[in-house]
């Protein structure tokens, strides 16, 4: 483009004129008849090439100096790179903004998404000063992720309309979720598509963080549709540097009863995002304890005031590990409780907290079926009783419990000496494993293995682990000191019960008689079967069986110290306690969930009001809204669903139940992992990631600042352009003085006038 | 520059279209006080006294009789060498040349007219042989005053056209003038320096005194062309386009090469040359043939 394009028309003639003068000198050579040819044909013969040669260059020099001044006067345009961005009528700019957890990167009074709110700015007010129509659409990476319509599309930039801008801006800002870029590139043409005339520019405006970007190939396809379609493509990088981190990746209870009144051990999980190591790290615990009762009147269950716990400090976490402490915290009453945890302040302010909900029962249920009631074995697995709080609550029955009452509110079965079940009762059972529950099996004179075989065995397609032969005795060597028992140490049951060197309780248990197993028996791979102890080496004694969703074990003795003297060693009401905590807590739900899943709440059955109102924290007030269940085709059960969990905290759910009371239920819901890696791409990596696209890259720093700079650079009044022409002239001046086109130097040869 | 010189600018002498004439005009310029030539009165023998009249040159006063007898009586001198003269005319085409007042064929035939005047003035046979490829006048030697204009109408029918071949012209003359004599050649010499060096050895051989007038017009020796300038070959097919600028430097240090050849050439033969300038005065080749004189009559 040219300011004067006019004068382009004489560019040709211009550039034509030194040949055109050079040929019509060619025709209007003076002829001089000379007779002093000789000497002129021998200056000629040795000059001829080099004459030729500067002739051609001082041509080519003329020309180029006319064509620079015409060009000069013209006044070439050059189009600032922006500006070629907002070229072309109407355009339609596309703001794709990464708004996940890891835009909230603050450094030095700024952070990534101020970086991207001063591009988003820059671009409106260039578009506002440029001519031709701009039409601007906002996608938020974490609306494209959750399928949301962009709010802002289409919108007019105009100069004069700061209110506009200011909704625009307004939309810049960071959430607490993840969000990749790929369902953000996609969305432009599903949600917002193409209109005749448009020229669409595509920003991407992120931080370009590599954990996004590690999967390229779809990103480079969603990107490769776009620019067949004619879109502009570019790129802004929001960060500066790829920075260090330490986030808190998990607080939960650690494997244990989880019960009222029991001292809850849990763990909290530090992640170190960066290069070096990291010491000392501490985080800051608390506590806060709900109210057992869920029929408060508020429903919101005004926090009763948080605690503090001992506060945990790693001593060195390494680059790119994680680090895991416990520590202790006990509840006094049942309910839903939370433990909040938090670091010091860095980078990342998002996953430096982390929330927790403990689902305290006031007791554990668990069932003990005891084949010959009355017997001490169904005692001794009582043990401890309420002398000691173990948060266990422990109910005897016979067997026709398991086919009379419901199953579910236990946590384990026990079933001992047990000779067999009728059909209903192993069926009860059954199900009550494969639901999730827990069945442990204790072996006595009433086992009888024609049972096991055919109703609970079931050529291993039932919950127990394997079939049963006889009775059987252990017959050793008593001066042989190898221990009767051996068992999977690794196991929880028996990991702290016979940890160790020095612990001599295993070696204490004999073993006189127990139930063989088939010779040949083995555990199949495929049947989630383990044996758990043996009997010096060779016998199964105790072994596990994964059925359904719940575990059935198989002890293969008994419990009472009749064929064995293991109640009389101290280890075994520690390996029965470890066994009832292993079976409780297998499937103690998860209460923690990620920003932008939708919270679920399942009502328990009919009675239940269908509005739940929930209660959602925000960065000033919590908030309130009611959500109708709805009931799921799936399983019938109706269910409250919020879909709005934009903030990390406790969101709570106040629930109608049929007596009017009001039951609230707590959830913790906490930023996802994966934001809380800081490190970005290079713009080689970047580069590397785009592959041949064409797609241009900019720092968020280029976009900074006022638009002052003129949407066209006139090439023609540049001091170095100037320059150019002066030198191509002054070039041309040489030239043609060396090729002895000025006038020359007298170099008259002298008349030698007579002596 | 003396106004008396003025008169003998070639811009002067052109305007005298006869050569006679313009002989005439140049030698009684050169000899009658315009020019205060050193030699004049000392390059010819005394012959004898006569007594002063108001007019003469007090130069010629002879002071020892001024002495001895108090009268004043002025020499007069005679030349005492009786030399025969034959002027070599170059008449070739590349003689035509000149953008002056004269060309060098123009100003050559009128120093070789003006040296026989002179030279038939001091009472000594002149002849002159014009010549190209080929001798194509001869004029014979004479001693009348009114030789000279034989000599003119020689020179002024010739006109010059084919080329130089100067060493079978110098060879004739050679054969042509056994007696021993002076020889003037007046040309431009515009052809192989070899073949004219060795042409000037055998006349000195032969005991001949020898003067080489080289006639060149300015724009041969300060060749001062520009702008696209086609050269055609007067003596020669030869043409050429070109921008004279370009080719000025070689040509003028080619020809220089060539002067001092021949310049070199004639001084290990002992030969008179004098390089001469169309555009010079005139009286240049008669001061340099009197100048040659008196070296002959100290020499004899």
């Amino acid at each position: 483009m040219f300011l004067h394009d006019g004068l382009l028309f004489w560019l040709p003639l211009m550039i034509g004129l030194p040949v055109l003068i050079h040929l019509i000198n060619l025709l209007r050579h003076q002829r001089v008849r000379w007779a002093a040819m000789e000497f002129l044909l021998e200056s000629q013969k040795k000059n001829q090439n080099w004459i030729r040669f500067k002739e051609i260059l001082l041509l080519l020099a003329r020309v180029a100096a006319l064509a620079a001044i015409v060009l000069m006067l013209a006044g070439p345009l050059l189009q600032m790179h922006f500006s070629r961005l907002f070229a072309g009528g109407l355009v339609h700019h596309v703001l794709l903004v990464d708004d996940s957890l890891s835009m909230s990167e603050h450094w030095d009074h700024t952070s990534a998404t101020d970086n991207a709110r001063g591009v988003v700015a820059h671009l409106y007010d260039r578009a506002a000063q440029h001519p031709g129509t701009h039409l601007v659409t906002l996608v938020r990476f974490s609306d494209a992720a959750a399928g949301v319509s962009p709010e802002i599309v289409r919108l007019p930039m105009q100069a004069g309309m700061p209110q506009q801008r200011e909704s625009l801006l307004a939309q810049v800002r960071p959430s607490q979720r993840a969000a990749g870029p790929l369902r953000a590139l996609q969305s432009v043409e599903e949600k917002i598509g193409r209109r005749e005339g448009e020229n669409l520019v595509v920003y991407l405006i992120s931080d370009f963080r590599a954990d996004s970007w590690r999967e390229t190939k779809p990103l480079q396809e969603a990107m490769r549709a776009l620019i067949a379609q004619q879109t502009k493509l570019q790129l802004v990088r929001c960060t500066d540097q790829s920075r260090g981190n330490l986030a808190i990746t998990d607080v939960a209870p650690a494997a244990g009863i989880l019960a009222a009144d029991v001292p809850l051990k849990c763990d909290v999980e530090v992640t170190n995002y960066s290069s070096i190591p990291q010491r000392k790290v501490q985080v800051f615990l608390e506590s806060q304890t709900q109210a057992a009762e869920d029929t408060k009147q508020a429903g919101d269950a005004a926090p009763s005031g948080r605690q503090a716990l001992p506060s945990v400090t790693f001593e060195r976490i390494e680059p790119g590990q994680s680090a895991r402490q416990s520590f202790s915290v006990r509840f006094p009453t049942p309910g839903d409780h939370e433990i909040y945890a938090r670091l010091e302040t860095d980078a990342l302010a998002g996953d430096n907290q982390r929330f927790c909900v403990v689902k305290l029962p006031a007791e554990i249920p668990l069932l003990i079926v005891d084949g010959q009631p009355g017997s001490i074995d169904a005692q001794l697995l009582t043990l401890p009783r309420q002398r000691v709080r173990t948060g266990i609550k422990t109910e005897l029955a016979g067997v026709s419990y398991l086919r009379e009452q419901p199953l579910d509110k236990f946590a384990a079965v026990f079933l001992v000496n047990v000779g067999s079940l009728d059909a209903g009762e192993t069926a009860a059972l059954t199900q009550y494993v494969k639901n999730g529950g827990s069945a442990v099996f204790f072996a006595g004179e009433s086992t009888r293995p024609d049972f096991v075989a055919q109703s609970l065995y079931d050529n291993g397609q039932g919950i127990f682990p394997l079939p049963l032969v006889s009775q059987a005795s252990l017959i050793v060597d008593r001066l042989d000191k190898t221990p009767d028992v051996e068992v999977e140490l690794a196991h929880p049951i028996f990991q702290r019960t016979f940890a160790g060197r020095r612990n001599s309780f295993l070696s204490a248990i004999l073993v006189d008689r127990y139930w063989a197993a088939p010779k040949d028996w083995q555990p199949g791979k495929n049947e989630g079967v383990r044996v758990l102890a043996r009997l010096r080496g060779e016998a199964p004694l105790i072994v596990e069986k994964q059925f359904g969703k719940g575990v059935c074990l198989a002890v293969l003795t008994t419990a009472a110290p009749v064929w064995n003297n293991w109640a009389a060693n101290p280890s075994f009401v520690i390996a029965m306690m470890e066994a009832k905590v292993y079976l409780t807590s297998r499937h103690q739900p998860s209460s923690s969930r990620s920003v932008g899943e939708p919270l679920a709440v399942a009502l328990p059955e009919e009675g239940y009001a269908a509005e739940v109102e929930f209660v959602r924290p925000a960065q000033k007030a919590q908030v309130r809204e009611t959500v109708t269940a709805d009931k799921q085709a799936s399983d019938g059960q109706r269910r409250a669903v919020l879909s709005k969990t934009d903030e990390s905290g406790i969101y709570l759910a106040n629930l109608k139940r049929p007596d009017a009371a009001t039951e609230t239920r707590r959830f913790a819901i906490n930023v996802p992992g994966g934001e809380s890696n800081l490190a970005a791409l290079s713009t080689s990596e970047l580069q590397t990631a785009l592959g041949d696209l064409p797609a241009d890259v900019h720092e968020a720093a280029a976009f900074s600042g006022p638009v002052a700079e003129p949407a066209e650079l006139n090439l023609g009044a540049q001091w170095w352009f100037m320059a150019i022409v002066l030198a191509i002239l002054l070039g041309e001046q040489f030239l043609a003085y060396s090729a002895s086109y000025h006038l020359a130097q007298t170099g008259v040869v002298p008349a030698r006038r007579a002596a | 520059m003396s106004d008396s010189k003025r008169f003998l600018h070639p811009e002067a002498v052109q305007r005298i279209a006869r050569l006679e004439l313009r002989a005439r005009y140049i030698v009684e310029g050169f000899l009658s006080g315009m020019h205060r030539s050193p030699y004049f009165g000392q390059s010819i023998e005394f012959r004898q006294h006569r007594q002063y009249a108001p007019g003469d040159d007090l130069r010629h006063v002879d002071w020892k009789v001024w002495a001895k007898q108090d009268r004043y009586y002025v020499k007069q001198f005679e030349e005492d060498t009786n030399l025969p003269c034959t002027l070599l005319v170059d008449v070739s085409e590349s003689m035509q040349y000149g953008r002056g007042p004269l060309s060098k064929y123009d100003y050559a035939a009128t120093v070789a007219v003006s040296l026989a005047y002179l030279i038939l003035r001091q009472q000594d046979a002149v002849g002159c042989v014009s010549f190209d490829s080929a001798v194509r006048n001869t004029v014979p030697l004479r001693r009348r005053h009114t030789h000279i204009h034989a000599i003119a109408q020689s020179l002024a029918v010739s006109e010059p056209q084919s080329k130089t071949d100067l060493l079978s012209i110098l060879r004739g003359v050679g054969e042509t003038h056994p007696r021993r004599g002076m020889i003037v050649l007046v040309s431009d010499l515009l052809t192989d320096p070899e073949a004219l060096l060795k042409g000037l050895r055998m006349l000195r051989q032969q005991g001949h005194d020898v003067m080489v007038f080289h006639i060149l017009d300015d724009d041969e020796l300060d060749f001062p062309f520009s702008g696209p300038t086609r050269f055609e070959g007067l003596e020669t097919a030869d043409n050429l386009n070109c921008n004279p600028r370009a080719l000025r430097a070689r040509y003028l240090a080619a020809l220089q090469r060539f002067l001092e050849t021949v310049r070199r050439g004639c001084a290990e033969n002992t030969v008179d040359y004098a390089l001469i300038r169309t555009r010079d005065p005139l009286d240049a080749a008669l001061a340099s043939y009197l100048s040659n004189r008196l070296g002959m009559h100290h020499r004899n």
